[in-house]
């Protein structure tokens, strides 16, 4: 117990020496084995944990699925999205940063990571609110937040990794998340309007015609055709979900040439880029599968579970010293990280409560949607600010309280009215 | 040798090793994207020949396993090279640079420290499933496709992983190119 203390203790100090996430748990792990079980049990468990922590053909969903937002954002199907969104909500007051709250939750379906929705929209949405004259700090923010919409509305890696890891259902995930997803979009809308009462008041567009609108809905029906793909052939059991992925990966790379993108470079660049990112997410999973294995040798679980059940403590208490620990944890470290670091402690202990495990993954997705916009290190922050030009991170973190709120109030609403993630995977899977 | 001469010769003998290294792992890089495209090519055959002829492509399981392994690690070296990791710099960005590139050598050293461990390890079990004859559960592939590539990307992430210390990890790149 004292051992897995220190250990998660050591975990943080090194990953705020900049020693890479998944580094840090792997040799934190590693010590703790040898610290725990001796030698020959840390040779036994680094020989193999490793290997099969990634040598499981259902991972084949990551790399698939983040090499379709990838093709998806090279292909320009984002800048589309954003003129339809914007066509339907410029004329609003704040109607540029509420279109670029409902782009990225387009862009969401059909990219499953929060950094590339917020990188790849930025591209397109900061450009536009700046030459409105929208101050930075709204319109930054509301990049910061609808990048989040890329994790919860599927497809989404922090499911995928959430599922595997816990060996749920990830098409009851992905079905989980959609509504909480849409919630979160109409929340972040609603952050937008606040924002704008509270003197950030932006330009607004002319009304366009119905005609007008109805033209840029022509020119997304590629995006909206392979979302449909993609998610109504998992849901109609067409697909398994790594099958889905593979078809939705194959149709952004098709988009991609359709619509005369795709030279040998943005193949390359593509794909490079596409097994960068899977390699990052493979070691951070090497570096749990060390470190999980050091926290089950402590027994922490075990201990925690029987604390839990001595004192009697409510569920609900749990789940919100739960959400306390990691929107704390979610200040210092990016999502996946912190759900891959503590999920080996915290799903035995979910289960031991007799909590849903579908509902607790959309209650942790959310939390860690929280910590990607919340300073100071809100990745999907740290994004927006390297890629746009004189963006300080000041600006981006005094615009992002309002929807910061937006999350709060999503998680409310999740704790009061479960069913709100239950509900349509029961529909559908039963 | 003078001083300044003998510190200009260092960085020209650092570059000349670090060129092939870095060609290497971009190299690995591509066999990763080659991998990632025959996974999705397998997943695709099945889908279709389930659909056509309603039969599952045989061994699917252990040809996408397969893809999974060299995707990802095929991937590593060039992810060290690049410093292309998850790490949390707000700490460290308010420290003098000198003691930034203290702790960027002993954050080379974690890495090279792990991977050896890694690699030590990982080779003694691939040692061990060779002598018991393993094989795919499908497809009876040798355990040793499996092991290869998991083993070739971390021993290569060791150099990588120097080399982003030597360099800085937008200098290693531009050395590659060059």
């Amino acid at each position: 117990m004292i051992e897995a203390g220190v250990g998660f203790a050591l975990v943080l100090l090194l990953i705020a020496l900049r020693v890479p996430v998944a580094v840090a748990m792997g040799l934190v792990g590693a010590f703790g084995l040898w610290w725990v079980w001796g030698p020959a049990s840390l040779g036994f468990v680094l020989g193999k944990a490793p290997f099969d922590a990634i040598a499981t053909p259902s991972l084949a969903i990551v790399p698939l699925f983040v090499m379709m937002g990838v093709f998806a954002a090279r292909g320009g199907l984002s800048r589309s999205l954003y003129e339809a969104a914007r066509a339907f909500l410029g004329h609003r007051r704040g109607g540029l940063a509420l279109a670029t709250v409902g782009a990225s939750a387009l862009f969401g379906a059909i990219c499953g990571s929060s950094l590339a929705t917020a990188a790849t929209i930025g591209k397109v949405a900061m450009p536009e609110m700046r030459r409105a004259g929208y101050p930075d700090t709204l319109a930054s923010a509301s990049v910061a937040a609808g990048g989040t919409l890329g994790v919860m509305i599927p497809p989404s890696v922090l499911f995928v990794v959430y599922g595997l890891m816990t060996e749920q259902s990830i098409g009851k995930l992905f079905a989980a998340g959609l509504l909480p997803g849409l919630l979160g979009m109409l929340l972040y809308m609603a952050a937008v309007g606040l924002s704008t009462r509270r003197g950030l008041a932006a330009t607004v567009a002319p009304r366009l015609s119905w005609r007008e609108r109805l033209a840029t809905l022509a020119r997304i029906w590629q995006t909206v055709l392979l979302l449909l793909l993609v998610l109504v052939g998992m849901y109609a059991g067409l697909f398994t979900p790594s099958e889905a992925a593979a078809v939705g990966a194959a149709g952004a790379l098709f988009l991609t040439w359709l619509n005369g993108q795709l030279t040998l470079a943005v193949l390359r660049d593509g794909l490079v880029e596409t097994v960068l990112t899977t390699a990052m997410i493979f070691a951070i999973l090497i570096g749990a599968a060390i470190f999980n294995a050091f926290v089950d040798a402590t027994g922490l679980a075990r201990v925690v579970i029987d604390q839990v059940a001595a004192l009697g403590a409510d569920p609900l208490l749990v789940l919100l010293a739960l959400a306390l620990l990691y929107i704390l944890l979610g200040c210092l470290m990016d999502s996946l990280s912190m759900i891959l670091l503590t999920i080996g402690a915290v799903f035995p202990v979910i289960r031991g409560l007799g909590i849903d495990p579908i509902w607790f993954g959309v209650f942790l997705v959310t939390l860690a949607e929280i910590g990607m916009i919340t300073p100071p290190v809100g990745m999907n922050l740290f994004v927006l600010q390297s890629t746009v030009p004189g963006l300080g991170l000041g600006t981006v973190s005094r615009g992002i309280l309002p929807f910061v709120a937006a999350d709060g109030v999503r998680l409310v609403i999740l704790l009061a009215a479960p069913w709100l993630a239950t509900w349509l995977p029961n529909l559908l899977f039963g | 040798m003078a001083e300044g001469e003998a510190a200009a010769a260092g960085p020209r003998r650092g570059a000349r090793l670090a060129r092939p290294v870095l060609l290497l792992c971009e190299a690995s890089a591509l066999g990763a994207a080659l991998a990632l495209l025959f996974g999705m090519a397998v997943v695709f055959a099945d889908i279709l020949t389930r659909r056509l002829i309603a039969s599952p492509l045989t061994g699917v399981n252990d040809l996408v396993q397969l893809a999974v392994v060299a995707t990802a690690c095929l991937a590593f070296p060039l992810a060290f090279a690049r410093g292309s990791h998850v790490a949390v710099e707000f700490v460290t960005e308010r420290l003098p640079a000198a003691l930034r590139r203290g702790l960027a050598r002993l954050v080379a050293v974690a890495e090279v420290a792990l991977l050896s461990l890694l690699l030590l390890y990982g080779w003694r079990q691939f040692e061990s499933r060779l002598a018991m004859g393993d094989v795919s559960p499908t497809l009876g592939l040798p355990i040793a496709l499996y092991w290869l590539p998991y083993l070739f990307g971390v021993a290569l992430s060791v150099p990588a992983a120097l080399l982003a210390l030597r360099a800085g990890p937008a200098d290693a790149a531009s050395d590659a190119r060059s």
